[in-house]
């Protein structure tokens, strides 16, 4: 399990993490959101052993993984802009890696070659980005990680690839038990992939639950009212966003559906109904509430 | 494969190798040319009598001139190549994310780099020793000691390459930390007289020894290390590198810098990957050192452009546009370095403190060397304190242990004739007077130190005959016959080698030992002109100097000598020389006379 507790980090005299903690589930898929700047790199470079924290904790089966080969041999991570030597083919960096990494499965090297079709003898530097994210898949996934650590991990692969390369995290999650940490902003593809979710905003976790609490515990409905008897909906209704269309009315409400669905017909509406809300959208009202939501600029 | 919290990982060390062999392939490759060099002209002349002394003084001689300028070059780049990672945020991630912790990682660029350094010189050793040792002339003693002092020389440059590397976060500021860090308290401390030169009356530029040429490796084993040798008891020569010892300390140096940058390495910040500097802590001493440079550096520069072209009067500088022009570069320096910091142009606001500090530290240096409080300029060694005193410029005169104590008590009463007068000396420094002598004032003390003086001294026409003011001392050195026979005479140590006379109509050698004038066999040579100006020396042919308001006895003629000498036991392949020059006047006769029996009369074309 990876465990992040009060971790601070401050860049001459900014805070990119601000107390932050995260508990990543073991066997699970961690889905880490957040708008530009909220601290996600941050927080994923003191998980890799990158930065030394200010203050605060960053654990990996209980132990600090700065300084910490041990616990360093169970990570693999593949950053947002990967690094390789100048001149490295994939196969130099394949020997690289093997060097470090003791659980490196070359069998699983040889069978990825297929996978991946990609030179193995041309510098990787001669490659396109969707080419050389595909090489740090390859070499990544044949570290056999006990945690996967990925920022922004299909940016630049096309949707073929981005499902295969999303297949094969899937087997390792369910056939070894992997750990995967992901970043992205792309919303829509975490929701299928995720079982847990963390939105981080100005360097804090404002929210960490399964997506299921996190879809149970955030409502939308829409109402039809009578004519001039549109309620204003007050506490205990905790309501996040409201706006209608003619005599429709939708609402973003926190609370269970049934809760609050109970509530919204006391009011006696036309017509009721409560509606799935996606992984956008529970960020953009979770946010909203934290002055970040889309501004109506008038041009 | 790793082990546990290994300090060493065999797979970094194989991939630093890897990646950067064209940096050491090329070194070895060019360091092969040396074995290549010895070994056709060994087959060239296959009679040559090479002894394994020569074998030794070859590889001393390399060790002394050659290697310590390679190596500040080569360990740069090395440093350059294996903590390269460290200053970029995508290399630093991937290595820092890797499993080995920040010794590992170290140890390893360590060894990586040394390797790179010590690689090329072991080929090129190796080939040698081979080529020796097929001769048979190979001297393990100057090998091991040859190989002793080249790795000395590698972890001293390597050690402050990486020091800087783990003090900067940025790759075009390692190369320039690299040079400022070796030349940084040498350069410094000849600008600090450079400008004490101007406004401490009488220290001269070379004031005595440097104090601070230790701290620049590369200056103090230029100029400290040498092939050198001693006749032994068989009267062969033996062969020693001299430096040897500084070569050891510096390498021990070299150790304790690779510690201290272990030290720094652990508590570096991944993130301060591209920053010109890796610590908070170092930033002030980044200002300062910035600001120190733009004051001493550019000062003087900036105060000789506009004030002394200009404005000043005399030979001495005016503190307070000195001061004024230091601060203001400094403050050039200090912004410098503050923009360099903060990756940005708007350092102005709230620096007031730190530009007041920089103004205020030009202004303690220049008022600290214009008032002198430590009475640097005014104090005058105790005669006992004194082994050698000496006199030169215009007038000379030489008091060593052998000479009469009279002697060193004249040089002392002249200094302090001249400190008695310093503040009419300065009044009177105006750059367009005519009269001015210049005169230099050296001690050799019994510590070992030696001081320095230089002054610019008017001449009074009323105060050159009395006998009680500096220009009547001056007058009894400059017509002292010792004083004056010290002018031609051979250092101690050396023997007249040969004689040069040149004037507008052409110019005459004579070796000793040769017959200058090949048609007449009797005629004289280099001896008897030596001989002939001692004669004129003893006859009190030679007209002392004299300003001019006053002039020498004699008129001049238009030629110069110029007498070299060289060492009589020497101590290398270089025979260290000197040279004297005499001019001749018409009362020289005997100088002259042997001149024309050598048929060199017509440099006296114009008589």
């Amino acid at each position: 399990m990876i465990e992040v507790k009060d971790l601070t980090k401050t860049f001459d005299g900014f805070t990119a993490l601000d107390k932050t903690c995260v508990t990543v589930p073991d066997g699970g898929v961690y889905g880490l959101v957040g708008p530009n700047g909220a601290g996600k790199s941050t927080l994923i470079r003191h998980l890799t052993g990158i930065y030394r924290p200010d203050s605060g904790q960053v654990l990996v089966d209980g132990e600090p993984v700065y300084e910490n080969p041990e616990k360093k041999a169970l990570i693999a991570a593949i950053p947002d802009d990967w690094y390789y030597f100048q001149s490295a083919t994939i196969q130099d960096m394949m020997k690289f890696y093997r060097g470090f990494y003791p659980a490196f499965d070359m069998a699983r090297y040889e069978k990825f070659r297929e996978v991946f079709a990609l030179p193995e003898k041309s510098p990787i530097r001669r490659m396109s980005k969707g080419m050389q994210k595909q090489a740090a898949f390859w070499l990544t996934m044949c570290c056999r990680p006990r945690y996967l650590i990925l920022d922004e991990p299909v940016d630049g692969l096309d949707p073929v690839m981005r499902r295969q390369v999303w297949s094969i995290m899937m087997s390792d999650v369910s056939e070894h038990g992997t750990t995967v940490l992901v970043s992205s902003h792309n919303l829509r593809e975490l929701e299928d992939v995720c079982d847990h979710v963390g939105i981080m905003n100005k360097g804090r976790v404002l929210i960490e639950r399964s997506l299921a609490d996190l879809q149970e515990n955030i409502v939308k409905l829409q109402a039809v009212w009578r004519p001039g008897e549109v309620p204003v909906l007050s506490a205990p209704l905790e309501v996040l966003h409201t706006s209608h269309v003619g005599r429709v009315y939708t609402y973003i409400v926190r609370g269970s559906t049934r809760t609050i669905t109970g509530r919204l017909e006391q009011y006696q509406p036309l017509m009721l109904e409560a509606l799935p809300l996606s992984l956008e959208e529970i960020f953009i009202y979770e946010l909203g509430g934290e002055q970040y939501a889309v501004k109506e600029i008038i041009l | 494969m790793q082990s546990k919290r290994s300090f060493f990982n065999r797979t970094l060390f194989r991939k630093n190798l890897t990646r950067y062999w064209p940096l050491w392939g090329t070194a070895a490759l060019l360091g092969c040319l040396a074995p290549l060099y010895l070994l056709l002209g060994l087959l060239s002349d296959p009679r040559a009598d090479v002894s394994p002394g020569e074998f030794a003084a070859g590889l001393y001689s390399v060790t002394a001139e050659v290697v310590p300028i390679l190596t500040f070059f080569y360990a740069i780049m090395a440093a350059m190549a294996v903590w390269g990672y460290l200053f970029s945020p995508r290399s630093v991630g991937l290595m820092h994310a890797l499993p080995i912790d920040r010794n590992g990682l170290f140890v390893t660029g360590t060894l990586s780099g040394l390797a790179m350094l010590l690689i090329p010189y072991a080929v090129t050793g190796g080939l040698v020793c081979l080529i020796a040792l097929a001769w048979g002339v190979l001297d393990i003693g100057a090998v091991c000691v040859t190989a002793a002092a080249v790795v000395f020389m590698n972890l001293i440059f390597f050690g402050i390459a990486t020091l800087c590397a783990m003090c900067t976060g940025h790759q075009l500021a390692l190369p320039a930390l690299y040079v400022a860090v070796n030349f940084f308290a040498v350069a410094a401390e000849l600008l600090i007289r450079w400008v004490s030169s101007g406004l401490l009356f009488g220290v001269s530029q070379v004031s005595g020894d440097s104090l601070l040429e230790f701290l620049s490796p590369m200056s103090y084993l230029a100029g400290h290390l040498n092939d050198r040798y001693y006749t032994g008891e068989a009267g062969e020569r033996i062969f020693y590198l001299e430096g040897f010892g500084a070569a050891a300390l510096y390498g021990l140096a070299g150790l304790v810098l690779l510690g201290l940058s272990w030290a720094l390495c652990r508590r570096r910040k991944s993130e301060r990957a591209g920053d010109v500097v890796a610590f908070r802590w170092l930033r002030p001493l980044f200002r300062g050192a910035m600001a120190a440079i733009g004051a001493l550096g550019l000062g003087p520069l900036l105060y000789m452009l506009v004030w002394e072209s200009f404005f000043q009067r005399g030979h001495y500088t005016d503190p307070v546009p000195m001061a004024s022009c230091m601060a203001l570069t400094g403050l050039v320096g200090y912004y410098a370095a503050s923009m360099l910091l903060e990756k940005s142009l708007r350092v102005f606001r709230g620096s007031w403190k730190g530009a007041v500090s920089v103004c205020l530290a030009a202004a303690a240096l220049c008022a600290g060397l214009a008032l002198d409080p430590l009475g640097i300029s005014s104090w005058v060694p105790e005669a006992e304190d004194i082994q050698i005193a000496w006199v030169y410029g215009e007038a000379e005169l030489h008091a060593g242990p052998e000479d009469a104590p009279e002697r060193k008590e004249m040089v002392i009463d002249l200094h302090r004739a001249i400190l008695a007068e310093k503040d009419s000396i300065r009044a009177r420094s105006d750059r367009l007077m005519d009269n001015h002598l210049w005169l230099g004032i050296v001690y050799v003390l019994e510590d070992g130190r030696t001081v320095q003086r230089a002054y610019s001294l008017p001449m009074r026409e009323e105060q050159w005959e009395t006998g009680e003011s500096y220009e009547g001392l001056v007058r009894d050195i400059a017509g002292d016959r010792e004083a004056m026979r010290s002018q031609i005479a051979a250092p101690e140590g050396y023997a007249l080698a040969d004689i040069t006379a040149e004037s507008g109509y052409g110019a005459f050698y004579a070796a000793v030992g040769d017959n200058p004038a090949e048609t007449d066999p009797d005629a004289p040579g280099a001896e008897e002109l030596y001989a002939a100006l001692f004669q004129d020396l003893e006859e009190g042919n030679i007209p002392s100097w004299a300003p001019s308001f006053v002039g020498r006895s004699s008129a001049r003629v238009p030629v110069q000598l110029e007498l070299r000498f060289e060492e009589r036991v020497y101590h290398s392949d270089r025979r260290p020389t000197a040279v004297r020059y005499v001019e001749l006047y018409e009362s020289m006769v005997h100088t002259i006379q042997t001149m024309e029996d050598m048929g060199w009369g017509e440099l006296f074309a114009e008589r």
